[in-house]
């Protein structure tokens, strides 16, 4: 018998944190860069068939939190696949955005890396817990869901305005407090749903600053 | 809502607001009560 003693698990070395991370926010890119490629197929797609997707990957979302415990693989795929699906249930939004005003886009982009590059360093280096901010967020981002709904259906004046720096602040907060579970995470399991949830910081500061800059008067 | 952008455009983030509640729902029993 050979005498193959494995180490112990816990706590996890700052390399292993470091593989974590790396591993965490490869999977970020991979799937943004499918996001990208679902946008791009779907550029001359209707609204309709966005929501179809967008249904769709609600349902990939769901399915990969019920997998991520039992396989870590089957989680990655529903992560990729989440991407791609996401991406074409934005296209028509995107193609909207660079057809009135491709600016925003560009401006978007490179506003988003600094918001997300500047929250996360600031959440993964504090020795504050978030998690108080985080639930407060939480509620915060429900209580904005809601508002958004009503701004459908009553004329509020600068809703889209209140909406968009509203939902910064509260994505500023959860990008943070994303990056701060990434730096406590324990097992490398938890890498897709991490991923998951720093994507979607991503996507949703992302659309916030194309309303802003996009639908300026 | 307040401009000129067809109601899907606008309805986008809140689309994907959505999307990070639900994302959350996994740590949802002891993360959103404390």
């Amino acid at each position: 018998m050979s005498s193959n003693t494995a180490a112990l698990p816990a706590p996890l070395t700052r390399d292993e944190t470091g593989t974590l991370f790396g591993q965490t926010m490869g999977l970020v890119a991979v799937t943004a860069g499918l996001f990208a490629l679902g946008a791009y197929l779907g550029r001359n797609m209707s609204y309709g068939w966005g929501w179809v997707f967008w249904i769709a990957g609600f349902a990939a979302l769901i399915g990969m939190n019920v997998v991520a415990q039992r396989s870590e693989r089957g989680a990655v795929t529903l992560l990729f696949g989440f991407g791609v699906l996401i991406g074409l249930a934005s296209a028509p939004t995107l193609s909207y955005y660079a057809s009135t005003n491709p600016q925003a886009l560009w401006q978007a982009g490179g506003a988003t890396a600094l918001v997300i590059g500047g929250f996360g360093a600031a959440g993964y280096a504090t020795r504050r817990d978030l998690s108080g901010i985080a639930r407060a967020l939480f509620w915060a981002l429900i209580a904005l869901i809601v508002f958004g709904i009503v701004a459908i259906f009553v004329r509020i004046p600068h809703s889209s305005l209140i909406y968009a720096v509203v939902g910064l602040v509260i994505f500023a907060g959860l990008t943070a407090y994303d990056f701060q579970r990434l730096r406590n995470a324990r097992d490398i399991r938890t890498a897709p749903l991490l991923a998951a949830s720093i994507f979607l910081d991503v996507l949703n500061v992302f659309l916030l600053l194309l309303s802003l800059f996009g639908n300026r008067d | 809502m307040s401009n000129n952008a067809p109601l899907a455009v606008l309805l986008e983030p809140n689309a994907m607001a959505v999307l990070t509640v639900a994302a959350a729902l996994d740590r949802a029993p002891a993360a959103m009560r404390g």
